[in-house]
């Protein structure tokens, strides 16, 4: 369509041109012929005058001498003298005339032939001896040959002029199939253009259905992603949180990315973060429908595993896509973070002194299986630590896995401490100004000073956050996800 | 993306290339007769890419299957694709084969 789209203009274009080309080779086409025909008519009618010359040349010189041989007075002579030096250059002109006409010179040669036997066999006889006693025979011979004469230079005549109606008609065809000629391909181009411009505003018209459609539903999504996205993130004493959500680069794709972070109590927040498949209304709907479940199950149930089990269950009773998420509570008071996870990119931790930390929890995405068994694991809050979650926009680098997390990880690590925003930070330094490839949600959770005592203490006996299955009975910490190098 | 194959009881799918929410429909045209067939085979292993929306498809196939107490669909996979299982936490979820032939012994 796109190709056609930028073909259209310029084809449009060249038959414009083509139309001009064709009429102005036409236009001189037409003058080249009726100039032919005009140096062609002027060249017979100087054809004819040479040719009325060379016969009233031979009646001159006939008469002549006639008028000499019934008076013997050499005053009639006078037109023979006179004809006998003009007939020779005249032939000879008319000679080289013929053939530029195309006309058969036979008869010009035998009307040159006859004037030389005239005057071998009449004119001289004739003139040296006029009281001759053959006289009668002399003038019947003369008679004879200017009779031949004269049948020449009818057959000429008449040549010449088939010549004139050939050369007329052919000018008149020529200029009749020029211009027939050009008006068909006038009409043919005028036709394309027609046909061009017509299929270039069909072709605009539905790319702007095309785009309002894609518009609409855009329209459509994105007032529900910003229905549904977070205006503001619980504030509490101990911990700041901060989020970004940014839409896939590419335009046709909005979405089922989410974050949540709800307080509980004084002391506990409710997060999750999470990524429906698949994009556009449907993947906004299940998404709606996913964070409901997870809000209004983790209310009241305090093991992140089991939110993660009923919202499956939730999930596969309306027939739902794929759903990845993570689901957790922070624990301020008792200082601990317990999460599960559905098929998510791990949690990350980014300690003090830049060291980071997964927290390794597994479990298959939402919607997947029936019975499902999802880990909990626990994760200590230390001081000047931060905790990351994002969806996989955020490492779908370039389709490279790999390069994605590694360049998640060392965006992590070089992240300031004191970033004003640490999700947005986070966002530029992976990114840039580019636009990510998929959307990109990030939420991030910085851990202040003066959390609880317990909290302090273990990590003051720990400098390691990650708890170990022994230290604590409700602390229950995974090894680490294989897909996340920890430096 | 090349043709179902039914190979004697195998009903097998096979992909290559990049697989993403693009190809969607093909690739549901293309799993649809794997969710009652004997011995389902998705063939992965010349896959270097595919995204959530993909695994979707298959995983729904599998669910499908689930429900109504079929066997599980055996998918052979590269090792792209296999990251991506292990991260999404699929190792339990699907039957994961290296090969075709170990897929279709296992199977």
């Amino acid at each position: 369509m796109t190709r056609t789209g930028r073909l259209g203009p310029a084809l449009g274009y060249l038959s414009a041109v083509a139309a001009l080309v064709v009429f102005i080779l036409a236009a001189f086409s037409i003058r080249n012929a009726v100039d032919r025909n005009l140096t062609f008519q002027r060249e017979l009618r100087l054809a004819q005058v040479d040719r009325a010359r060379l016969l009233r040349f031979q009646i001159d010189e006939e008469t002549g001498v006639r008028g000499y041989t019934d008076t013997r007075m050499p005053l009639f002579l006078a037109p023979y003298t006179a004809a006998l030096h003009t007939f020779d250059p005249t032939s000879a002109q008319l000679g080289q005339r013929l053939p530029r006409l195309g006309v058969d010179e036979a008869p010009l040669r035998g009307e040159i032939d006859v004037n030389q036997r005239w005057l071998r066999t009449v004119a001289a006889p004739l003139i040296r001896n006029p009281g001759s006693h053959e006289l009668v025979a002399t003038q019947v011979e003369g008679k004879r040959l200017v009779d031949q004469f004269r049948a020449n230079d009818l057959i000429l005549d008449n040549e010449l002029d088939v010549a004139a109606d050939i050369a007329e008609a052919s000018t008149a065809r020529a200029v009749s199939e020029t211009l027939i000629g050009a008006i068909v391909l006038g009409v043919v181009l005028a036709g394309l253009l027609t046909w061009l411009s017509a299929s270039q505003r069909r072709l605009a018209f539905e790319v702007e259905l095309q785009r309002q459609a894609y518009l609409d539903e855009k329209r459509i999504a994105d007032a529900l992603q910003e229905a549904f996205l977070q205006k503001s993130l619980p504030e509490v004493a101990r911990a700041e949180l901060h989020a970004v959500y940014v839409p896939a680069g590419r335009e046709s794709r909005v979405g089922g990315d989410w974050y949540d972070a709800f307080e509980l109590s004084e002391d506990r927040i409710l997060f999750s973060i999470g990524d429906v498949a698949g994009h556009g209304i449907e993947a906004a709907v299940v998404m709606s429908r996913v964070r409901q479940a997870l809000l209004s199950v983790g209310i009241d149930e305090s093991d992140p595993a089991a939110v993660l089990s009923r919202a499956n269950e939730i999930l596969l009773m309306q027939d739902g896509t794929i759903v990845t998420a993570i689901c957790g509570v922070i624990d301020l008071a008792r200082g601990v973070i317990r999460l599960a996870n559905a098929g998510h990119p791990p949690a990350l931790i980014r300690l003090a002194d830049g060291k980071i930390e997964t927290i390794g929890a597994t479990g298959p995405p939402l919607g997947a299986l029936y019975n499902p068994a999802y880990t909990v694991a626990s994760a200590l809050i230390v001081p000047g630590s931060l905790l990351a979650l994002y969806t996989d926009g955020l490492v779908e680098y370039g389709r490279d896995w790999d390069q994605g997390e590694r360049r998640l990880l060392d965006a992590l690590r070089a992240l300031p401490a004191d970033a004003v925003d640490p999700a947005d930070a986070l966002m530029h330094e992976i990114f840039g100004s580019e636009a990510p490839l998929d959307d990109v949600a990030i939420l991030t959770v910085r851990f202040r000073e003066g959390l609880s005592d317990a909290a302090t203490e273990l990590a003051a006996v720990r400098a390691r956050p990650i708890l170990s299955r022994n230290l604590h009975t409700l602390l229950v910490s995974a090894p680490p996800m294989l897909t996340v190098r920890i430096d | 993306m090349d043709p179902c194959v039914n190979d004697e009881r195998f009903q097998i799918a096979g992909f290559s290339g990049e697989i993403d929410f693009t190809t969607r429909e093909e690739l549901r045209t293309k799993l649809a007769p794997l969710s009652e067939a004997q011995a389902p085979i998705v063939d992965l292993s010349a896959v270097t890419y595919m995204d959530s929306s993909a695994l979707a498809e298959i995983l729904y196939v599998q669910r499908g299957r689930d429900r109504s107490g079929r066997t599980r669909v055996w998918v052979v996979a590269s090792p792209a694709v296999r990251r991506l299982f292990e991260a999404a936490g699929l190792n339990d979820v699907l039957s994961v084969a290296t090969t075709l032939d170990e897929a279709k012994a296992s199977s």
